[in-house]
C-alpha cells in the first residue's frame, strides 16, 4: 500500500518537474539518505523472515523505477536546455593579436637548416671590416673597380696600415678568409655565412643594406661536380624538387672558374610560358639565382691554405632575392622600411 | 656591360647552321650571355652580357670567335670569316705632318693615320645607320659612324679628329693640370683634376680626353677634308677613375676600362681605313704611326689533363680538351699524353694567367650542363658552441615574441645626424659612413631604441598601439681597430608599461634566464622615474622604461612609448634550454596575505623576504591601494607538512624586515 502511494506520488510529482534543481531535489526525496526508499527498508527488520523477502523484492523494484524515471527526465531536461545554446561559431576569436617574424628572418632559418642537413655551420662575420678581407685576400687588387667609392661604403674609422680603409662589408665573402684562418688554414671547411651587406645603391631594386647567405667548403679533391650537387641540394630543398639548376659562365675576381647559377622560373616553371602567354618574371624560363664558383688559389693562398693541395667552392647569394623568387615578395624597399603594414604580413 | 650586335652583321663574319635560338641557347650556356633577342626592323638583335674579364668578345668578331668554339660541341658548323682590311705603310707615302708624343708612357699602344675625305661628311649608307641605331649607337654622319661601327664590329674604341683643326698637327699626351678646362664634343665643361689624360696640340691646348671623349675643338665638322683616325690603348683604372669622377660614361670607356688587346688596336685601324675608303672615299695620305714600346710577351700555361679532370669532377678525354683550346685560339702542346703547354692568345691574355683559367676555358665549352651533380663527401665540422648558441637562441627569442604578438622590424645599420640630435647624442663619437648617399643613412647605430622610436612614429597613423622588436647589431666604435660589434635585442611597445615588462620578463622565463627588476638611472633616453634594470647573477643584461617624453615628442609622438633594450650576448650565455629542475612539494601549501606600507621597490622587499623565509616557495602582489601593498605569500616544505606555527613564525620574521 505504501510502496503504490509512494510511486504515485512520484509520477505526480516528476511530470510537473521542468528544471534540474528541482529534479535534484526530487532525486534526495525520494533516494537520498533519509529518502523514502531508505524509510521503506529500515521498515523491513520489523517484518517477519517471509514477508522480508516479498517486501525486498518489491522495494527494489520502486528503487530502479524511480532511478530510471529520474534518468530519463534528467536526460529530457538536459536535451531541451542544449536547444538554446548557439552562437555564430564563424565569429573570429577576441584575442587574434599575431605578431610577426621579419622575411628575412623567416628565410635565414630555413636556409640554415637545409645546409645544416648536409653538414655545413653557421659562423657569424664582422659587418664591419677591413678592405684587407673584404677585397684584399680576395683577389681584388686596391685598382678594382668593386673597390671604388661608388661601389663600397666606407667608414670614418682611422684605416689600418696593413689592414686597409674600414668598410661595411659590400658582401659576406669576408667571412672566407676569416673561416679559413679560424681554422688554421687547415680544411676541411663547410660554413655558411649570413649577415648584412651594405653598398651604395638605393633605387627600386636595390637598398643600401640587404642579406646575404655564403657557402664554403674547401677540401681535398672538391670539384665543380661537387657545387652542382650542393646547389642541386640546396635549389631542390628550398625551391621544390621540380626546380632544377643550371650553370653559366660568369666572372668573379675571387672565384675561378666562376658561374652564374640559373634556376627554372618558380612562375612558368621552366617553360617560359604562363596560361599561354610569355612569362613576364623570367628570361625564357630560367631565373638568376646568384655567383658562384670554385675558390680562387690566390684566396686559399691568403687563408694560409695550400692550393696544390686544396680546392673548393663558394658561392654568395641574396636573401631578398631568393625570397623574391620563392614568395613573390617583390616589394625591397619595404623590407628595411619599418612599415607595419608590410612587417605585419608575415 | 651589355652590348648589342646584330644577326646580319655577325653573319658577315660567321658561317653556321645554328638559328638566332640556338646562339643564344649554346652561347648561354657556354659563352657569353645572350640575355634577350630583340628585332629592331628589319635586324634581329641580340643583347649580350660582357663580363668584365671577356672585353675580347665585347664586338662583332669577338662573339664570332666564341660561337666558331660553341657551336661545334652541338653540332653546329661554324666558320670565322676574314676581314677585309686596308692600309698600309710604305716609306714612299706622299707624307703630310703628324707628330705624336707620349714622352710620359701614359697609353700602351698610339696609332694615327691621317685621311683625304673628299666629299667631307655624309649621310652613312642605310646598313650602317640600321645597324648602328639598332646596336643603341645613334648615327651623326660617316665619318663619326665609322668609328662607332669599327667599336662595335673589332671591339677597340676609335677616334676621328679633324687633322686641320689641329693646326699644329702634334698630339701630345700627357696628364692633366690641375683645374684645365676642357669642353667635351657633347659642349659640357669639365675642369680636370692631375692625375686625368688628355691630348695637348703642342700649344697647351686640350684636344682629347683620350679613351673616354672627344672635345669640341677638334670634332669633325661640316668643313672637313682631312682627318686623323685615331687609336690609342689606354691605362684601363686611370680610364674607369676618370670616367666615374666625371660621370662620362661613354661606350668608349667602358670598353677602354676592360683593358682591350693593344694589338687589337691595329685591326681597328685597319679595319677602318678599309671603311673610310669604300664609305667616305678616303685616300691615306701619311704613314700610320705606331707608337708601341711594350709589346705583350709570349705567355704559355702548363697544365695536364689530371689537374682539369681533378678540378672539374669528370675525365674530359685529351683530344677534346685539345680541340676546345684550339677553338679558342690557343696553341696546345702535349706531351707524354698528359702534360699540355698552352699559348694564351694575346686577347686573352689579360684574363687568362693560371691552370684554373684554362679548366675553366674547357669546362664551360665541354659543358658545365655535362658535369655530373654530386655532394661532396660529407666531413664533421664542429660549430663553436657559442656561435650556436646565439643563432639557436636568437630564433627562440624572437619566436617568443612573434607569439605574444610582437612585431619583428629590422632597420638600416646607419641613422640621420638629425634623430641623433633628437636624442641629444654628440655624432662626432659615432663611426660614420664617409661615401653615404643618403643623410638618412650615415651615422653608424649605438642603440636601437631612436629608430625604434621613429618606427612608433611612422606608423602611429595605421595603428592604435605598436609593439615591436628588433634584434641587431650596434657599433661601438674603439680608439683603434674594428668597432665592437653588439647584438642587442630592443622591444617596444605602447600598449601600457605593463604590456612591455610581460615581454621583456615573459622572454627571459622562456629562456630560463634567472632575474630580478631594479630601479635604474643611467640611461640617457628613459625617464629617470620610469627606468628599471634587468639584473641577472648580478649583472646587468639589459635597462628597461619609458621613452623621455620630450624625445618622444620631437617625433611628433604624444602617447608614453616604453622600451626595452637587453644585451644578446649575456642573455645567450645564461639561456637554457630547460630551467634548473627543483622538484615540486607533495606536502601542502599554504597561503597567508600580508599588507604593509609601500616605503621601498618591490624588489628590496622579495629579496629580504627570501632572506629570512626558507619555507617560502612564492611571493607574488596580491594588489595595491594608495601607499599599502598587499603581498601573497605561499609556504611549503619538500620534505614533509609544516604547521600553521611553522608559518606564523615565519610570517613574524617577514613582518618585522618589512617594517
Amino acid at each position: 500500500m505504501d510502496i503504490d502511494n509512494i510511486r504515485n506520488n512520484f509520477i505526480k510529482k516528476i511530470e510537473v518537474i521542468t528544471s534540474l534543481e528541482e529534479l535534484e531535489k526530487l532525486d534526495v526525496i525520494y533516494l537520498g539518505r533519509s529518502g523514502k526508499i531508505n524509510e521503506l527498508l529500515k521498515g523491513i527488520k520489523e517484518l517477519s523472515p517471509d514477508k522480508k523477502k516479498s517486501a525486498g523484492s518489491s522495494i527494489n523494484q520502486i528503487k530502479q523505477f524511480i532511478t530510471i524515471e529520474l534518468d530519463k527526465k534528467r536526460t529530457l531536461i538536459l536535451n531541451e536546455s542544449e536547444k538554446s545554446i548557439a552562437v555564430d561559431v564563424t565569429l573570429p576569436p577576441s584575442s587574434t593579436q599575431k605578431g610577426s617574424l621579419h622575411p628575412i628572418t623567416i628565410a635565414v632559418s630555413e636556409i640554415t637548416e637545409i645546409f645544416n642537413k648536409i653538414g655545413f655551420i653557421r659562423m657569424s662575420y664582422p659587418e664591419v671590416d677591413w678592405e684587407h678581407y673584404a677585397f684584399e685576400v680576395l683577389n681584388m687588387p686596391v685598382t678594382h673597380a668593386a673597390r671604388d667609392d661608388f661601389e663600397t661604403t666606407f667608414l670614418s674609422g682611422s684605416s689600418d696600415k696593413k689592414m686597409g680603409k674600414m668598410v661595411l662589408t659590400p658582401h659576406t665573402s669576408n667571412g672566407q678568409v676569416r673561416e679559413m684562418e679560424r681554422l688554421q688554414g687547415r680544411p676541411p671547411i663547410r660554413m655558411i655565412n649570413i649577415g648584412k651587406c651594405y653598398r651604395p645603391n638605393w633605387d627600386a631594386t636595390h637598398t643600401p643594406m640587404f642579406h646575404q647567405f655564403e657557402g664554403l667548403c674547401v677540401d681535398k679533391d672538391i670539384t665543380i661536380a661537387h657545387l652542382k650537387g650542393t646547389l642541386n641540394f640546396f635549389v631542390k630543398s628550398y625551391f621544390g624538387d621540380k626546380t632544377e639548376v643550371r650553370l653559366r659562365p660568369h666572372h668573379f675576381q675571387f672565384t675561378e672558374p666562376s658561374f652564374e647559377v640559373d634556376i627554372t622560373c618558380t612562375m612558368c616553371k621552366g617553360t617560359a610560358l604562363v596560361d599561354n602567354k610569355k612569362c613576364n618574371i623570367c628570361k625564357s624560363g630560367w631565373l638568376e639565382l646568384g655567383g658562384t664558383g670554385m675558390v680562387h688559389p690566390n684566396v686559399l693562398t691568403a687563408g694560409g691554405i695550400d692550393p696544390t693541395m686544396y680546392s673548393g667552392w663558394a658561392f654568395g647569394f641574396g636573401i631578398e632575392r631568393v625570397n623574391m623568387m620563392k614568395y613573390a615578395i617583390d616589394d625591397i624597399r619595404s623590407y628595411y622600411s619599418g612599415d607595419i603594414r608590410f612587417l605585419s604580413i608575415f | 656591360m651589355n652590348i648589342k650586335i646584330t644577326h646580319s652583321w655577325l653573319m658577315e663574319h660567321l658561317q653556321t647552321d645554328a638559328t638566332p635560338t640556338e646562339l643564344q641557347k649554346y652561347l648561354s650556356l657556354c659563352g657569353p650571355s645572350i640575355e634577350r633577342i630583340e628585332h629592331v626592323g628589319d635586324e634581329i638583335v641580340y643583347d649580350i652580357e660582357i663580363t668584365t674579364n671577356r672585353v675580347d668578345t665585347a664586338s662583332v668578331i669577338g662573339t664570332a670567335r666564341e660561337a666558331q668554339a660553341i657551336l661545334p660541341m652541338f653540332k653546329k658548323k661554324a666558320e670565322l670569316k676574314s676581314l677585309e682590311m686596308s692600309g698600309n705603310n710604305v716609306p714612299n707615302y706622299e707624307t703630310i705632318p703628324l707628330t705624336i708624343v707620349d714622352k710620359e708612357n701614359v697609353c700602351r699602344r698610339v696609332l694615327g693615320v691621317v685621311l683625304e675625305v673628299p666629299d667631307g661628311i655624309q649621310q652613312s649608307p642605310k646598313y650602317v645607320v640600321d645597324r648602328l641605331t639598332a646596336c643603341g649607337v645613334r648615327s651623326l654622319n660617316n665619318l663619326v659612324d665609322i668609328t662607332n661601327y669599327v667599336m662595335l664590329e673589332v671591339g677597340h674604341p676609335t677616334h676621328v679628329f679633324d687633322y686641320d683643326r689641329i693646326s699644329s698637327h702634334t698630339l701630345i699626351l700627357r696628364h692633366a693640370k690641375k683645374d684645365e678646362k676642357i669642353i667635351t664634343l657633347d659642349e659640357k665643361e669639365y675642369s680636370l683634376d692631375e692625375s686625368d689624360i688628355v691630348i695637348d696640340d703642342g700649344t697647351g691646348r686640350v684636344i682629347d680626353l683620350p679613351g673616354i671623349m672627344g672635345t669640341a675643338n677638334s670634332v669633325v665638322t661640316s668643313n672637313t677634308k682631312r682627318i686623323l683616325f685615331f687609336i690609342e690603348s689606354n691605362d684601363p683604372v686611370s680610364i674607369r677613375r676618370t670616367s666615374m669622377r666625371y660621370g662620362i660614361r661613354t661606350m668608349a670607356s667602358t670598353i677602354n676600362e676592360k683593358n682591350p688587346d693593344p694589338e687589337l688596336a691595329m685591326t681597328a685601324l685597319l679595319r677602318g681605313i678599309y671603311l673610310y675608303e669604300s664609305i667616305a672615299k678616303a685616300t691615306q695620305l701619311s704613314q700610320i704611326i705606331d707608337i708601341y714600346p711594350n709589346k705583350p710577351t709570349k705567355s704559355v700555361i702548363h697544365t695536364s689533363t689530371s689537374f682539369i679532370h681533378k678540378r672539374v669532377g669528370v675525365e674530359i678525354p685529351l683530344d677534346t680538351i685539345v680541340s676546345i683550346l684550339h677553338n679558342l685560339s690557343f696553341t696546345v702542346e702535349v706531351q707524354n699524353n698528359t702534360e699540355l703547354s698552352i699559348t694564351v692568345p694575346t686577347h686573352r691574355l689579360s684574363d687568362i694567367t693560371i691552370q684554373e683559367d684554362i679548366v675553366e676555358e674547357v669546362a664551360r665549352v665541354y659543358g658545365y650542363f655535362a658535369i655530373p651533380t654530386q655532394l661532396q663527401p660529407p666531413k664533421f665540422v664542429a660549430q663553436p658552441h657559442d656561435t650556436e648558441s646565439l643563432f639557436t637562441y636568437q630564433y627562440k627569442a624572437k619566436m617568443f615574441l612573434k607569439h605574444i604578438g610582437f612585431h619583428e622590424v629590422m632597420n638600416y645599420s646607419a641613422v640621420s645626424r638629425e634623430l641623433l640630435t633628437q636624442f641629444e647624442e654628440n655624432p662626432d663619437e659615432y663611426l660614420h659612413i664617409t661615401n653615404s648617399i643618403s643623410e638618412d643613412i650615415k651615422y653608424l647605430r649605438q642603440s636601437l631604441i631612436p629608430t625604434l622610436v621613429k618606427n612608433v612614429s611612422q606608423n602611429s597613423g595605421f595603428r592604435d598601439t605598436i609593439r615591436l622588436f628588433e634584434l641587431a647589431k650596434v657599433y661601438i666604435p674603439k680608439k683603434s681597430g674594428l668597432p665592437h660589434e653588439r647584438f642587442i635585442l630592443s622591444i617596444v611597445s605602447t600598449k601600457s608599461f605593463d604590456d612591455l615588462k610581460s615581454a621583456m620578463c615573459g622572454l627571459l622565463t622562456e629562456l630560463n634566464i634567472p632575474y630580478i627588476l631594479e630601479n635604474a638611472s643611467q640611461h640617457p633616453y628613459i625617464l629617470k622615474t620610469v627606468m628599471g634594470k634587468v639584473v641577472s647573477k648580478e649583472n646587468t643584461i639589459g635597462i628597461y622604461g619609458q621613452v623621455k617624453v620630450v624625445y618622444a615628442a620631437r617625433l611628433g609622438i604624444t602617447k608614453p612609448v616604453y622600451v626595452a633594450e637587453l644585451e644578446f650576448e649575456p642573455i645567450m650565455i645564461s639561456a637554457r634550454q630547460m630551467p634548473v629542475y627543483k622538484p615540486f612539494s607533495q606536502y601542502a601549501v599554504i597561503t597567508q596575505d600580508i599588507t604593509v606600507q609601500k616605503n621601498q621597490p618591490y624588489s628590496q622587499m622579495v629579496k629580504k623576504i627570501v632572506n629570512v623565509s626558507s619555507l617560502l616557495f612564492d611571493c607574488s602582489v596580491k594588489d595595491q591601494y594608495k601607499d599599502t601593498i598587499t603581498l601573497r605569500l605561499q609556504f611549503t616544505n619538500i620534505k614533509q607538512n609544516i604547521s600553521n606555527a611553522e608559518v606564523k613564525q615565519e610570517m613574524e620574521k617577514i613582518k618585522s624586515v618589512l617594517q
